[in-house]
């Protein structure tokens, strides 16, 4: 506890105590001294707060609740019991919350189950107007080819020409019914409510050849397979459905859960001689995830966050070669952005704001399955490299401070738990830099040296 | 019409739009003879006098244990509601400093807390998207919280404002991240018309940080946003805004109206505060202090006294100003105050009758300000 008392604001000028953390009383008689030279001029409405009632305000008490009302006291916030750890998406979708939520073993309520349920049924829905539109674009593509080619052939072209990628009548009515919900944005509207009768439908739709056939162009999408099983009412998203899932919940705001995660470190396990002690001081951390999506560019947002110990923030590797709809003000209407790119430019958006947090460590998703990479272990690990010191420049450039990197896969629990004690460790050095102890570089478990990388310069 | 026609119909639209509204600058400019301070001083107003005792520090209200972000009075009785980073809600009974309520919240990034007029209810929104509205005299649950009596759900970004109507304990105003603005009908919960939404006009281009109903005219209330400006909407047209106040060069921050309700004041990360006319679309007044260094701290709040003489703006340099709105020129500046706050000032708010201000900081405490008063010496 830092709160300390003075009885008199007068006297406060000679305190020695840190104004930052002290706070002033004003006693009824330090007002009256000051006050003693006021000038006459009364206002009948300001007299009330003038008035004495007979007993002293009780400040910075909590359990003075007039009315009975029982309330309970106010822990102070000591800043050593309680880490805040606050997530950023970039682009990405969040599975470290998820999987944050298993590590300390909290079950997921029924309600929090019927939740993830009913979104990971509308997303499914999603990921399937993505494979339609997959399959318009590539009918469109090959029918044009093969007009081009029975051009230069002479023959005569079929009005109705089919290819590999046209669907069947029913799939293609449903398929333009979707997509027109989709593009009104109205999707929350008919899913997933309308999930049960539509069923069928998206059965016939997957087994469909041409979608075979687009969806072998595009593996991102988990759920397909199992499209009639997740459409069912009585689905019961599996552990490895909800890493999956785009977040756990739809709601555009944020997420957050606490949770605590053991004190011992790999290093100081060779120090503890009783293993099976309760760990002395179970940090605990709250863990907050906020989709960028809803909140863009950094807005005034990012403020709320100024005291936050910890950034983490999400790049994936894969992204590299993508494009997405970027959020433009101008009049210009939107644009395609590489996705990488518009990560980069939110993370120097977060930076303008967070000059002063202690530390910024961030990690690297990989998708899985990993696509377009070799399956070269060596080139993967040299990508990541690569990109790691891109972004350490650009942190060092902006703020002139140390960033700390951590490759993980989202999907892959034993990676995301090490990136979750690399986090722990680079709290504990701030710590005890605090406490002016050093502990060399060789002490640490990890690297800490930015030179480590095959790419220093 | 093929993709690259629209496109450019598009952009020589856009074009003509921003001619006409320089034009229409333009001519607003011409029109503009004097500014409020001018005619004032042409009628010869002399400048208030405002000493370091007339408006003293008469109450500090402690309890919370994170930054203050935003304090509402009731409408009576001399309430007061704060909400705080650590996730709570105090309601404190003013005179006496005494807290009455400490609401425990769902969603410990709250930005905003308003009273019910009946100061039955307080509603707070914040990083979750929603308003929760809670319920004074409804029992705690068995955790000893006040259970949320309705959550208003359907923003799709923060929710950075929120204001009862007045003498309708059913109707909230929101203004939010998502640009758009949204009157809520409490009793069920749904939104009963959005401002500025997807395909209407005259919208908001960027998150909204400010709402501000109308005392006189409940029907009237003026947004800002992080695009500028300020727009005023009539709530029976949800369909455009009424009239957009151009002028600030950055974040509008907080829109307050004045007392009288025919003109409100703004507060903008350009530092400088801005009295603007609804009946004629002018802006009446910049109330600018030029500083040495060049670094010209963001306005974050505002609030007027109650014959609208004063107007008290909190910068983010925990100065707070207060400005003679007649003659454009500061009179005292509370943060300089040996009893203010130390750190910056993040809300402000005069009670009902005006006889006191309260001032919310990122120190964690509220206090009481109070004008003149004869102090009975022990």
């Amino acid at each position: 506890m830092y709160k300390y008392v003075c009885s008199s604001a007068r006297s406060c000028e000679s305190c020695a105590i840190n104004r930052r953390s002290s706070m002033i009383y004003l006693s009824l008689r330090s007002i009256t001294q000051y006050n003693s030279q006021v000038a006459v001029d009364r206002s009948k409405s300001s007299e009330k707060w003038w008035k004495s009632d007979g007993k002293s305000p009780e400040y910075g008490s909590s359990h003075d609740f007039g009315q009975g009302i029982r309330l309970s006291y106010f822990p102070y916030l000591d800043s050593k019991a309680k880490t805040k750890i606050h997530v950023n998406i970039g682009i990405v979708k969040l599975y470290v919350l998820i999987h944050a939520k298993f590590l300390c073993g909290n079950k997921f309520t029924s309600e929090e189950l019927q939740d993830i349920k009913l979104m990971i049924q509308s997303n499914m829905y999603k990921y399937l107007s993505i494979l339609l539109y997959g399959q318009e674009r590539f009918e469109e593509e090959a029918l044009s080819r093969m007009e081009g080619r029975s051009h230069d052939q002479n023959a005569e072209a079929d009005e109705t020409t089919k290819c590999v990628y046209s669907i069947n009548p029913t799939s293609k009515h449903f398929s333009d019914w979707l997509l027109d919900i989709i593009a009104t944005g109205d999707l929350d509207a008919f899913f997933p409510a309308a999930t049960r009768e539509y069923a069928p439908l998206v059965e016939e739709v997957w087994k469909d050849h041409a979608i075979q056939e687009t969806y072998k162009r595009r593996d991102e999408l988990h759920f397909l397979p199992n499209a009639v099983e997740v459409s069912n009412d009585e689905y019961k998203p599996s552990e490895r459905d909800i890493r999956y899932a785009e977040g756990v919940t739809q709601a555009n705001g944020l997420a957050f859960i606490e949770f605590s995660l053991d004190d011992r470190s790999p290093m100081s396990e060779t120090y503890t001689e009783n293993l099976e002690a309760p760990p002395p001081h179970a940090a605990k951390y709250q863990l907050i995830k906020v989709n960028a999506k809803g909140m863009n560019e950094g807005g005034k947002w990012v403020e709320m966050f100024e005291d936050v110990c910890v950034v983490v923030f999400f790049v994936v590797l894969s992204d590299y070669n993508q494009m997405w709809v970027s959020p433009d003000n101008s009049s210009n209407g939107a644009s395609l952005q590489n996705k990488m790119i518009q990560s980069k430019e939110l993370f120097e958006n977060l930076d303008k704001v967070n000059k002063a947090s202690l530390s910024c460590c961030e990690w690297f998703n990989d998708f899985s399955p990993v696509r377009s990479h070799n399956n070269n272990q060596s080139v993967d690990r040299q990508a990541y490299f690569y990109v790691a010191m891109k972004f350490k420049d650009l942190y060092t450039s902006i703020t002139g401070q140390k960033l700390f990197v951590w490759q993980a896969r989202a999907r892959d629990g034993v990676t995301v738990d090490e990136a979750f004690k690399y986090i722990k460790e680079v709290l504990k050095w701030d710590d005890e830099k605090e406490e002016t102890y050093y502990a060399g570089p060789d002490d640490s478990f990890y690297n800490t040296d930015m030179s480590s990388s095959p790419y220093a310069k | 019409m093929s993709v690259a026609e629209l496109k450019e119909r598009h952009v020589a639209a856009s074009d003509t739009v921003n001619s006409l509204r320089e034009r229409l600058k333009q001519k607003r400019a011409s029109l503009l003879d004097t500014d409020v301070a001018g005619y004032a001083r042409s009628q010869g107003k002399t400048p208030l006098t405002f000493g370091p005792t007339d408006l003293v520090c008469c109450r500090t209200l402690q309890g919370h244990t994170g930054k203050v972000y935003s304090l509402d009075w009731t409408s009576e009785k001399n309430r007061i509601v704060s909400a705080s980073q650590d996730g709570r809600l105090i309601v404190w009974n003013a005179l006496t400093s005494q807290k009455t309520h400490a609401i425990k919240l769902p969603c410990a990034w709250v930005m905003t807390c308003a009273f019910s007029p009946t100061g039955q209810s307080v509603a707070c929104g914040g990083l979750d998207s929603a308003c929760s509205i809670f319920n004074l005299n409804s029992l705690c649950d068995k955790d000893g919280n006040l259970p949320v009596s309705r959550t208003l759900n359907g923003h799709k970004g923060y929710v950075s404002s929120c204001q009862y109507v007045p003498d309708e304990d059913a109707h909230l105003i929101t203004g939010s991240g998502d640009h758009t603005c949204v009157l809520w009908d409490i009793t069920t919960g749904l939104r009963t018309s959005v401002f500025g939404g997807e395909f209407q006009s005259g919208r908001h281009t960027a998150d909204v940080l400010s709402v501000s109903i109308n005392q006189s005219n409940s029907r009237l209330f003026v947004s800002g946003s992080c695009d500028t400006t300020a727009r005023l909407w009539d709530t029976r047209v949800a369909s455009r805004a009424v009239r957009t106040f151009h002028g600030h060069e950055g974040d509008v921050n907080v829109v307050k109206f004045f007392p009288d309700g025919n003109r409100f004041g703004t507060g903008s990360d350009d530092g400088t505060c801005r009295l603007f006319d609804i009946r004629t679309g002018h802006q009446l007044q910049v109330y600018h202090q030029p500083h040495s260094d060049n670094d010209v701290p963001p306005v974050k709040t505002i609030a007027f006294s109650i014959s609208g003489r004063l107007l008290f703006a909190g910068y983010t340099n925990g100065d707070c100003y207060v400005w003679d709105t007649l003659l454009a020129k500061v009179v005292l500046n509370l943060g300089s105050l040996q009893t203010s706050h130390e750190a910056q000032i993040s809300c402000l708010g005069l009670s009902a009758d005006g006889s006191a201000l309260c001032t919310g900081s990122w120190d964690t405490n509220l206090k009481i300000w109070a004008f003149g008063g004869h102090r009975k010496i022990i």
